[in-house]
């Protein structure tokens, strides 16, 4: 384990080993689907815990939708399996999988009543109806809309929409809610609002949740776990500190937060860890002491840019440094960003915390940027064995 | 062709369950395919089989030999190409200012004229060419007006001759014309006329450079319909031409009904089929099927062939003058110097050359219609012009004949019967083609359109070959059936058109709350869809109501319908009782018109509200 990992995050880290503890709810194996010679997703397997908040996340046509409308039975596999609770579920219908969904779109039938919009899952569950009034009442007062029950969707906003989405999946209390973009269509102010509540909910009705989102910041607050996918392919399942420091790849790496990704040579082993050169600033030899890259199969080093300092006076030999020239620097409030330029290739993203009176360095000097060693971040080649 | 699902690459075990499952979710086209296949292919296939062989069963071109070897038949198929010809030439140039008209209104002007279009398309070809026949006849709407004008002093022959068959077919054939025009144009950016004008072009090279080849794909499958359709015609020919306009679709007719000379027949058929199909080569080769079809777009053909480029080469060119010269003449006019939000893409004056020309042809297409309602009422004997007197004469003969009204039953209850049978074939089948990869689908898209295609004459002698066989002829059930075979793609065009607009995630979102394939079906998407699928219903019973063709052959005794009563009067004695029929007639018309404009915008509405709540 990577000691920056014990440093950040711990809370998060630990909820993650709770997890573990707990039973498979969903279990995702060697799931695949073709569309004639496309790949929309090649065979994946991800399980996913009892009460789990599991986010999938990656660039458009990554195969977040496909994997979901899969796992809800509304896509046919082309092959692997489903398992809910341990038993297969691949061929079982959608109508019997006791799985809720929430659709980008809402999809509330335009011809039903808030209220029958609700209902309809009891009703097709032929619950007795002073039980459905009592249930719809008590999800709409959950998203504080009860005044609106009987009005047709087309009467609501889109937030209140949303909100009758989220209480027409929730009055039934099916074990698995999948949400696909649920927020995407609404503002900002919206967003962050819901996103609480379906945080709240989670924790209140201790569902298991598979949720897609495009917003890395939703993704980062509410997820327990994150499956980052790309091109049809998981690349990396695992805590918001796992993706943030520690990626598997060089997508993991740039998608997921802000870094600076260089290319290393001239890789030997030493103390633990590897030493190399940058092909930047003549060549100074660094060191990455806690790598677990093998040396031939290192290939990049990622840093964060809240890593970074930026200093005019050389740093201490337990740093890695480069020179460089300030090109510009952004004040962004809290944050002052630094961009270094180094002589070749896109200029270094430093960032550091604003204090008063920090005026000592200006664009055009020249500085040190300097990071602990044991904070080298070594990517391994593409392909090469993890 | 093939309904199995692409191979969903079974990988692992249980890849037999997946193809099977598979199968069964496309199998709810089979039922219409092979109703399909049993019911056009097998026959029609039959016919043309026939016509290769002779008496005694042998392989021969004895029938050809006799088709071509006889002027009469040459000149037969020459005069049936050139009234297809000059119908489609006529049809579509008058066609065209309607078309950019009713595009270029605004939706509640457009709606109007729109259905003033239908009212011709959904009028029986019968009723209008009877029409025809009062408005041009020696003594009818047009000599005795012309006369009583003085403008000629002898009553002029307007009839029995090419013009008459000319103006009969082209009235018969215009609203479809518009129709298929309009739904390119409708597609067509309002936008790129102004940029072309930002970008320095007069209106009139906005016009002939950009509009004109953008709605040139409307123009094409216009025109390559049209033909189709004339070439098949036999009923405005029969009954406004004279004893030299003799079609090809007469003759098979009389080959078949009175000389019983069914190879010969066959081999006439052949000849009228292989000439449909030359036309639909030529029609590739120039134009390309992309070109085909309601939403077509101005596609470039991947290869497009040499013929095809110098034909675009050449009106490239030819384009480009024709906009100049408009410009020019625009100038002249003084026309070019209005605003830009003035008009769409012609100056005033030169949108009111539209207007003009499109009020005339509409008035063209609906007035001859109406005609047949005052004539209703004469008290003469004949239906001539103008009507005499006042009578609910010949409404109180219609109503007492066991003959017209035992016809009017058959023709509802037959026209009822086969919707509700073309129904259920074409609502599954248009599911699993909006909803499911189908492997073969152009194939299958061709195969269930194309009894719209094939000349419904012979759709109808190779259904009577068939049923003369298995003693289904004058049977409700023959008629049905064969009704069915023609309305198929009329509803399946239909209800696949409100599924395009559906937004199948209401069904998938039934589906997780715990509702079954037929609980979704019933409670959601039934509920949704039902205007639309409403209104297909209509279709299919206005196909089956207005045929002559099929039941011409396939009925007889109880079994005749309407139009076929109307038919057998019109070729013995022309009675007034025929206008009042079809005064009776169109008055149904436009009831059933004006339900399906009323589903129509129901549909629109609930379609809206499903758009509505995405937002
Ligand atoms: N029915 C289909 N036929 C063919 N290809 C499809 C079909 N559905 C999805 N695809 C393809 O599969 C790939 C993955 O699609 P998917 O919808 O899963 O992406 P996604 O990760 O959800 O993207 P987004 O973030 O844009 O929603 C895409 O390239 C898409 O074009
Ligand atoms: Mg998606």
């Amino acid at each position: 384990m990577n000691p920056i990992q014990e440093t950040a995050g711990r809370q998060t880290v630990d909820a993650a080993r709770n997890l573990t503890g707990r039973a498979v709810k969903l279990q995702v194996e060697k799931l695949a689907k073709h569309y004639g010679e496309f790949t929309a997703l090649s065979p994946s397997s991800l399980d996913v815990h009892q009460g789990e908040f599991l986010t999938l996340l990656g660039p458009s046509g990554s195969g977040k939708t496909t994997l979901l409308m899969m796992v809800a039975g509304l896509v046919v596999p082309s092959g692997g399996e489903i398992r809910i609770d341990g038993r297969v579920a691949t061929s079982v219908p959608p109508s019997k999988r006791d799985i809720g969904m929430v659709f980008q779109n809402y999809a509330l039938f335009p011809h039903l009543t808030v209220f029958e919009n609700i209902a309809f899952p009891l009703r097709m569950r032929r619950v007795p109806e002073a039980q459905i009034r009592k249930d719809v009442m008590r999800v709409l007062e959950m998203v504080e809309l009860p005044h609106v029950a009987e009005r047709v969707p087309r009467a609501l906003s889109g937030g209140q929409q949303q909100r009758i989405a989220l209480a027409r999946c929730i009055v039934y209390a099916p074990s698995i809610i999948l949400m696909d973009e649920p927020l995407g269509a609404l503002d900002k102010r919206l967003r962050d609002q819901l996103q609480i509540e379906i945080k709240n909910l989670h924790k209140s009705l201790g569902t298991t949740i598979l949720y897609v989102t495009h917003d890395q910041q939703e993704t980062l607050t509410m997820s327990d776990r994150i499956c980052l996918m790309n091109h049809g392919r998981i690349e990396q399942v695992g805590t918001p500190t796992d993706l943030y420091f520690t990626p598997k790849t060089e997508f993991g790496a740039a998608f997921l937060g802000e870094s600076n990704i260089l290319p290393i040579a001239d890789v030997t082993a030493s103390d633990g860890g590897i030493s190399f050169t940058l092909p930047l600033d003549g060549h100074v030899r660094m060191s990455a002491p806690h790598s677990t890259v093998a040396p031939a199969d290192a290939a990049k080093i990622m840093l964060r840019p809240e890593w970074l300092s930026v200093t005019v006076a050389p740093p201490q030999e337990a740093f890695n440094s480069v020179r460089g020239k300030v090109a510009d620097i952004i004040f962004t409030g809290e944050v002052t960003r630094y961009f270094v330029s180094t002589g070749s290739g896109t200029p270094l993203a430093a960032s550091q915390l604003t204090r008063p009176g920090d005026r000592a360095i200006n664009v055009g000097d020249d500085v040190y940027i300097s990071w602990p060693r044991e904070r080298t971040y070594v990517l391994a080649r593409e392909g090469a064995a993890a | 062709m093939s309904v199995v699902a692409p191979p969903d690459h079974p990988s692992s075990g249980g890849g037999w369950a997946r193809a099977l499952a598979a199968f069964a979710r496309r199998a709810p086209l089979l039922p219409v395919l092979i109703f399909l296949a049993l019911l056009m292919v097998w026959p029609v296939a039959q016919l043309l089989g026939l016509s290769f062989f002779n008496d005694q069963g042998q392989l021969t071109w004895g029938h050809y030999s006799q088709l071509f070897s006889s002027r009469i038949y040459v000149e037969v198929l020459w005069i049936t190409v050139r009234l297809a010809f000059f119908t489609t030439v006529v049809a579509v140039i008058v066609a065209y200012p309607v078309a950019f008209v009713i595009a270029n209104s605004e939706n509640k002007v457009r709606a109007w004229l729109y259905f003033l279009v239908l009212i011709p398309f959904w009028t029986s070809f019968l009723v209008r060419a009877l029409a025809w026949m009062v408005l041009l006849g020696r003594n009818g709407t047009i000599n005795s007006w012309a006369q009583a004008l003085g403008l000629t002093d002898a009553p002029m022959s307007l009839i029995y001759n090419f013009a008459g068959v000319l103006i009969g077919t082209t009235h018969a054939l215009l609203p479809m014309a518009i129709i298929i025009i309009v739904s390119v144009m409708e597609n067509i950016d309002q936008n790129l006329s102004k940029a072309a004008m930002t970008m320095g072009g007069g209106r009139g090279t906005a016009f002939w450079r950009v509009f004109f080849p953008l709605s040139l794909p409307g123009v094409t499958s216009a025109a390559l319909l049209v033909f189709l359709s004339a070439l098949g015609f036999f009923i405005t020919p029969t009954l406004l031409g004279g004893r030299r306009e003799v079609v090809i679709s007469q003759l098979i007719i009389t080959e078949i009904q009175e000389m019983l000379n069914w190879p010969f027949g066959g081999a006439v058929s052949v000849l009228l089929l292989g000439c449909a199909l030359v036309i639909f080569w030529l029609y590739d080769r120039l134009a390309g099927f992309s070109a085909l079809g309601a939403a077509a777009q101005a596609r470039v053909a991947a290869e497009p062939s040499r013929l095809s480029r110098v034909f675009a080469r050449l009106s490239i060119a030819l384009l480009g003058v024709l906009g100049r010269i408009t410009d020019r003449l625009l100038a002249l006019a003084g026309a070019d110097s209005r605003p830009l939000e003035d008009s769409r893409t012609g100056g005033r004056s030169a949108s009111l050359a539209w207007k003009v020309a499109a009020g005339s042809v509409l008035f063209f297409a609906c007035a001859p219609i109406f005609i047949m309602i005052p004539v209703s009422f004469t008290q003469k004997a004949v239906m001539e012009w103008p009507p005499s007197g006042f009578t609910f004469e010949w409404y109180r003969m219609y109503l007492q004949s066991p003959q017209w009204i035992s016809a009017t039953v058959t023709s509802f209850t037959v026209a009822f019967a086969a919707s509700l049978l073309t129904m259920a074939l074409a609502v599954p089948a248009a599911f699993v083609l909006i909803r499911q990869t189908v492997v073969g689908r152009s194939a299958i898209m061709a195969l269930l359109l194309s009894p719209m295609v094939v000349p419904r004459i012979i759709i109808a002698i190779a259904l009577f070959y068939v049923y003369s066989g298995i003693g289904l002829v004058g049977t409700t059930v023959g008629l049905v059936l064969g009704h069915a075979v023609l309305s198929i793609p009329y509803a399946l065009m239909g209800v696949m058109t409100v599924l395009r607009n559906y937004d199948e995630r209401l069904d998938q979102a039934a589906q997780i709350l715990g509702a079954g394939k037929t609980q979704t079906f019933v409670r959601i998407t039934l509920p949704l869809i039902r205007f639309g699928v409403l209104s297909a219903f209509l279709l299919a019973f206005i196909t089956s109501f207005d045929d002559l063709t099929v039941s011409l052959f396939i009925t007889g005794g109880l079994s005749t319908t309407l139009p076929k009563q109307m038919w057998e009067d019109a070729t013995l004695q022309v009675s007034p009782v025929l206008a009042a029929v079809s005064t009776l007639i169109i008055v149904f018309m436009l009831v059933v018109l004006a339900l399906l404009e009323w589903l129509r915008r129901r549909g629109e509405a609930s379609l809206k509200a499903q758009a509505g709540q995405s937002q």
